[in-house]
């Protein structure tokens, strides 16, 4: 390749502009420390159970879930979380639960305590059970986006249309908000 | 370490503070264990990473297409790859485009985290643009690829059309900077009409948006490269000024005149025996007055629409929404800031903060527009003539369409120097 000095002195001050472009960035990456990629979460303690996570994910089926800390719940047997209010008599037939797609399994512990246990295949992030066990019961009951769901969009849709901004990005090293832990 | 983590939890039970415990947790005698909440899953970390390497390796296939092998077919497979992977397989985030947002945000406010992957994913097209011109809106942008794709007719758009539609870019820029900047939103993945496609769901006004774009982008080419995409406008001016570019003779150019009308958006500057210049010494120095004069009036301008800008931002909304909202009817908004426990004074102190910072980012705004606007009209006056058929250096996205009408190509090799 024959190259005379007036291309010579092209090549060299645009190998130079690149160097100092990549020296640009490695500064910017020292500066801001080589982080990880974030998550998104739910602040528990925020959510106002508006009903927002079921429809505002970009994915048909949200990647939001409702999530028991089985550690704070009562095993209440008239759980304010799993029927509906007013319920006379208590089973496990649809027509008394609150949940629109029967996703929480009520099972008999011992007396007088019922394990609730959501499936999530069939939460929908409703939030209605939530807030049935916010106002009335313990708040074991959350919804948290789910990590191997979420496809961690750099705008999530969720967070934009929170009324109370409870959707905020987590360091990788801390990718879940859970209840019943000190944050 | 799971089983440790809530051990430790259960443990701890007494002591949580973020429970309402209306009821008694139980203390089970049959020996009942509380079940685990979920298992963590998690994907590895350094995936963005691969996919900034593949990034990186279709860059440098696409230079030895564009370059030595000089092949659009090459160009299209190349793209096409890329609409697969950074498209659908990777749904379209984190891309290039959208990381001006958190690069600006960080740069402006130093307490933003920046991932370093997304310093990468903005900086390597800019490098690669600044050697070899815009190859990378040509084969690897995946929201190039499909307007590509679909694009059956190319349409002609008049000048007085073309013209004000091609400084939508730079407006946008700035727009989406002072956006992410005051941290109200990511303007470039709202509007991106594209990524719903990738992500293969949306709600109707997504699925609206997206389809018109596609229609669009079917008689008319690369409608949001041409038209809107703010990484473009970066591109643009780096290609400008880059050490090797696409051209569409392999050697030296014969001005056969044969490619004309061959690209698709026009970027081809005929070559001309006129060389006089359009405007003489005088006129240019007229102009070079009026292009500060343009900057303050965009200054001005600017300045005196950051209110109305700052509407974009959910506090000020809010604010409004606090004002002008009937007493006794809350919104889900409303409702859940009066949880929040900030008072109504301190919104308004927030508010005013945010709007500060919006006039004072629209003024640079309408500075660097008014300025944008000088520069141009200084281009349009002062015409170049080109001795040969050369594409525009900055218009040109490296797509390729070109190469196929040179009959220089068809002898092949590129063995020259230009």
């Amino acid at each position: 390749m024959k190259v005379d000095r007036r291309k010579f002195v092209k090549i060299l001050s645009y190998s130079a502009a690149g160097i100092f472009l990549l020296g640009l960035m490695a500064r910017l990456g020292i500066k801001k420390g080589f982080v990880k990629r974030e998550l998104w979460q739910i602040d528990p303690n925020k959510c106002i159970t508006c009903g927002k996570c079921e429809t505002e994910c970009v994915l048909v089926r949200s990647a939001v879930k409702c999530i028991h800390a089985y550690e704070v719940c009562g095993y209440c047997d008239l759980c304010s979380g799993y029927l509906k209010k007013g319920v006379k008599n208590i089973t496990t037939g649809a027509e008394t639960n609150l949940c629109p797609t029967s996703a929480i399994k009520r099972t008999y512990v011992e007396d007088p305590y019922y394990e609730y246990v959501i499936d999530e295949e069939l939460c929908i992030a409703c939030g209605k059970c939530v807030k049935g066990c916010s106002n009335f019961g313990n708040g074991s009951l959350f919804l948290q986006i789910k990590q191997e769901i979420c496809i961690n969009c750099s705008r999530c849709t969720i967070a934009e249309a929170c009324p109370s901004l409870a959707i905020k990005k987590v360091s990788r090293d801390t990718p879940y908000i859970l209840k019943g832990q000190k944050n | 370490m799971k089983k440790l983590i809530l051990f430790f939890i259960i443990l701890c039970s007494p002591f949580l503070i973020f429970s309402q415990d209306r009821f008694p947790r139980p203390d089970f005698l049959n020996g009942y264990t509380r079940p685990e909440p979920f298992t963590i899953l998690l994907d590895s970390w350094f995936i963005p990473y691969i996919d900034i390497l593949v990034l990186i390796i279709v860059l440098i296939v696409s230079v030895y297409a564009v370059f030595r092998v000089h092949s659009r077919t090459w160009i299209f497979f190349i793209s096409l790859f890329s609409l697969l992977y950074f498209g659908f397989y990777r749904k379209g985030c984190v891309c290039p485009i959208g990381s001006i947002q958190p690069v600006s945000d960080s740069l402006f406010n130093s307490g933003t985290t920046l991932p370093f992957s997304t310093i990468l994913i903005f900086f390597i097209p800019i490098i690669f643009s600044l050697f070899f011109g815009r190859i990378f809106c040509g084969s690897a942008c995946p929201l190039g690829a499909i307007q590509d794709l679909v694009s059956i007719k190319q349409l002609k758009l008049p000048v007085w059309l073309e013209t004000p539609l091609k400084l939508i870019p730079p407006i946008f820029l700035a727009l989406a900077i002072l956006a992410a900047v005051m941290g109200s939103d990511y303007l470039i993945c709202k509007w991106d009409p594209f990524v719903n496609f990738f992500k293969l769901t949306g709600n109707s006004s997504a699925f609206i948006y997206s389809g018109i774009f596609i229609l669009l982008s079917i008689v008319i080419y690369r409608p949001y490269c041409r038209f809107l995409c703010p990484y473009g406008f970066l591109l643009k001016i780096t290609s400008y000024f880059s050490l090797k570019h696409l051209s569409i003779a392999t050697k030296q150019c014969i001005n056969c005149k044969l490619c004309e009308g061959s690209c698709p958006m026009g970027e081809i500057h005929y070559a001309s025996e006129d060389d006089s210049k359009t405007l003489d010494f005088k006129g240019t120095i007229v102009l070079l007055v009026f292009i500060p004069l343009l900057a303050f009036g965009g200054a001005f301008i600017g300045g005196r629409s950051g209110g109305f800008i700052a509407k974009l931002d959910y506090r000020v909304a809010l604010a409004n929404d606090i004002r002008s909202g009937i007493p006794g009817s809350f919104s889900d908004e409303i409702t859940a800031f009066m949880n929040t426990g900030v008072s109504m004074e301190d919104l308004f102190l927030i508010e005013i903060n945010v709007l500060e910072g919006y006039r004072n980012g629209s003024t640079i705004m309408g500075l660097f527009i008014g300025l944008l606007l000088g520069i141009k009209l200084l281009q349009y006056k002062r015409k170049n003539y080109y001795k040969n058929y050369e594409v525009d250096r900055a218009g040109c996205v490296s797509c390729g369409r070109c190469f196929e009408s040179c009959p220089l190509e068809v002898s092949g090799g590129s063995d020259s120097e230009k």
